[in-house]
């Protein structure tokens, strides 16, 4: 990659900022041609998901991955999305791995795991 | 039978307890030669072990180097090749560190401490053990003093004339096949002959060198009994590069634990140059800037934090000392090139061999000119002291002189006979591969040879001299010469009069 995801992120961010609402559609267009023109465009995952977080930190909020082994009833899904605030982006991942269970991952630096798998992987090397 | 087991399991999961907490983790967000980035850990430490775990199961442990403002380069210890991307990453809140004891002597280990000789388990006493960190700083100025007991290389040309001593650190220096190794592996040897001081603890590091030598120098030591009081720290060049660049820190770290212990060790880095590149290899995997031949900026400090780690410790801090023998494998005697003159400005001194001497069959192939020991001089012993500056005079004139060799017959005589003894002296000073020669023995040769004993025996029969005089010494001369230097360390005018008896009476016989 020609530059950073991180140093597009935090360009986007500002630049967004500075922008009028009406004029954003033609800052996100003029953001890919350039993204393209660099030939960064194979990391436009790494971009996304930089500029999430570049954001999400600028409002003070928080990147919330909720992993379930299973797909949740939409009762469940408003429980444990009640906890988080407004400005929370919240994903909701679908891992069959966890075997059952929940694990909650925060800005992907603090984790709570009470997934099946966890539990079955310490209860095996207990010693 | 399967009942009772049933029963069992059921027990052991009804008292199993899990109440998770929030913990910290990592993931992995690129992977690839042996270097894994790592989102996540804002907290890690430098030098911190992290755990990656694997899809396997298996865990697979990681070594934080760079720190960054959003991610981690961490160089993988295990096994690169379970690690993939979105793996997660746990902190251990641990510092790299090696397990040492004694039980580690007489053993052959890799950078981790792990055995590798296939001898089992190392530490069978665990009350013994304690955990070095394989980077730490170096002893202050306050917990130094200066080097003054001897470290007998068993070389004649170094303990005379580039003497080391216990806590300095002197490079090898010298192209491929000039004996470099040679000389370390005899200064190993010679401990066992080097009574009278406390016995030295040797650690031979090896990096990035073939494993059959390793292994030839695993026998060689093995045979001479050497491996009694050695300890073998392998990073061959099959080893990942991250392997090879831990090794040296954690011969260091073996030597510090002797050392702390109030003991005498000696850490031999074989070689230094391709410790450099292992490092290059990782820094630039970590896509550090490149610098002068695509080092990374702070080679220097690489070295010199490892090698000032080599001390002679103060009364108070228990009298243990480190000394240090790094290598240096030199590109056609190219001393310039930038890691040996880094090496060259951090040591006490430089042997430097040479690959002209050594086809000319002067082995070891020592350049004595171009050789120097800054310290080692007061370390040494008062015999040898009384023949070195003497030597060192005459090979100095010899030097001089030796242009002249083919002119001999029109030269005057006090000219020739500076060349004869010139040849002289460097005959003497010849001998073979692993048959180190004690100090007092060294004496007695070289006082002999720079006092005119042997000018009138043929140059092609000093050899045969020398070995029978020595033995003469030793098993026959009642006048106990060698034992009386061996006690005192030095050639009193008693002694001086007994060894030019024994010269006089041997020579009758020769």
């Amino acid at each position: 990659m020609k530059y950073e995801p991180e140093i597009y992120a935090q360009t986007f961010a500002d630049l967004l900022e500075k922008t009028k609402e009406s004029e954003q559609n033609n800052l996100i267009k003029k953001f890919v041609l350039l993204i393209k023109k660099n030939g960064d465009l194979n990391g436009s995952e790494k971009i996304i998901t930089s500029t999430q977080n570049y954001l999400s930190k600028k409002t003070g909020g928080r990147i919330v991955n909720i992993e379930t082994a299973s797909k949740l009833e939409d009762i469940d899904l408003q429980k444990i999305t009640s906890n988080f605030k407004k400005s929370d982006v919240i994903k909701i991942i679908i891992n069959p791995e966890l075997l059952a269970g929940i694990r909650i991952t925060i800005n992907n630096e603090e984790e709570l795991d009470y997934s099946l798998a966890r539990k079955l992987k310490k209860m095996f090397n207990k010693k | 039978m399967a009942h009772e087991i049933i029963e069992k399991l059921k027990r052991e999961i009804e008292g199993f307890k899990d109440s998770p907490e929030f913990e910290t983790v990592g993931l992995v967000t690129e992977v690839g030669d042996g270097i894994a980035k790592v989102s996540g850990l804002s907290n890690t430490l430098s030098q911190e072990v992290l755990v990656i775990e694997t899809e396997s199961g298996e865990e697979v442990s990681a070594l934080a180097s760079n720190l960054e403002e959003a991610s981690i380069g961490a160089i993988i210890l295990g096994n690169s090749n379970l690690v993939r991307v979105g793996n997660r990453v746990r902190q251990t809140k641990k510092i790299l560190s090696i397990k040492v004891g004694d039980e580690l002597i007489g053993r052959v280990v890799n950078p981790l401490g792990v055995p590798e000789d296939g001898k089992g388990e190392i530490f069978k006493k665990t009350e013994k053990i304690s955990e070095y960190f394989l980077e730490r700083p170096a002893p202050s100025v306050v917990d130094r003093e200066s080097v003054k007991t001897p470290l007998h290389t068993g070389i004649k040309s170094v303990d005379s004339m580039i003497p080391i001593g216990r806590g300095q650190r002197e490079l090898i220096i010298g192209d491929r096949q000039t004996g470099k190794t040679a000389i370390a592996l005899d200064a190993i040897l010679n401990q066992k002959n080097d009574v009278g001081r406390p016995p030295v603890i040797c650690i031979y590091v090896a990096i990035g060198q073939k494993n059959s030598k390793i292994a030839q120098i695993i026998k060689t030591l093995e045979n001479a009994g050497a491996m009694e009081y050695t300890i073998v720290v392998s990073a061959p060049a099959s080893a990942p590069a991250s392997m090879q660049y831990l090794a040296p820190f954690a011969g260091c770290a073996i030597g510090e634990y002797f050392m702390d212990q109030g003991k005498d060790a000696l850490v031999v880095y074989d070689d230094l140059s391709k410790h450099a590149q292992a490092y290059r290899e990782l820094s630039l995997l970590l896509r550090r800037p490149p610098g002068r031949e695509a080092y990374p900026g702070d080679i220097f400090f690489l070295h010199s934090r490892l090698l000032e780690r080599a001390a002679k410790l103060s009364k108070e801090k228990g009298s243990g000392s480190l000394t240090a023998l790094p290598i240096i494998e030199t590109q056609l005697g190219d001393v310039s090139a930038y890691v040996p003159t880094n090496v060259i400005s951090i040591t006490d001194g430089q042997i430097y061999l040479e690959s002209n001497l050594f086809y000319q069959g002067v082995r070891p192939a020592v350049n004595v000119g171009l050789s120097v020991s800054r310290v080692g001089s007061a370390a040494q012993t008062k015999a040898i002291k009384k023949v070195s500056s003497k030597l060192r005079l005459e090979l100095a004139q010899f030097r001089e002189l030796q242009a002249f060799v083919q002119f001999a017959s029109d030269l005057d005589s006090n000219t020739k006979k500076k060349i004869e003894r010139g040849e002289l002296l460097t005959e003497v000073l010849k001998q073979s591969d692993q048959e180190p020669v004690p100090f007092e023995k060294a004496t007695a040769i070289l006082y002999a040879s720079i006092n005119g004993f042997l000018d009138d025996i043929p140059k092609p029969r000093i050899k045969e001299f020398e070995n029978k005089f020595l033995d003469y010494l030793e098993k026959i001369s009642k006048l106990g010469v060698l034992e009386s230097m061996r006690k005192t360390s030095e050639l009193g005018p008693e002694t001086e009069e007994h060894l030019k008896t024994a010269i006089s009476e041997f020579k009758k016989s020769f």
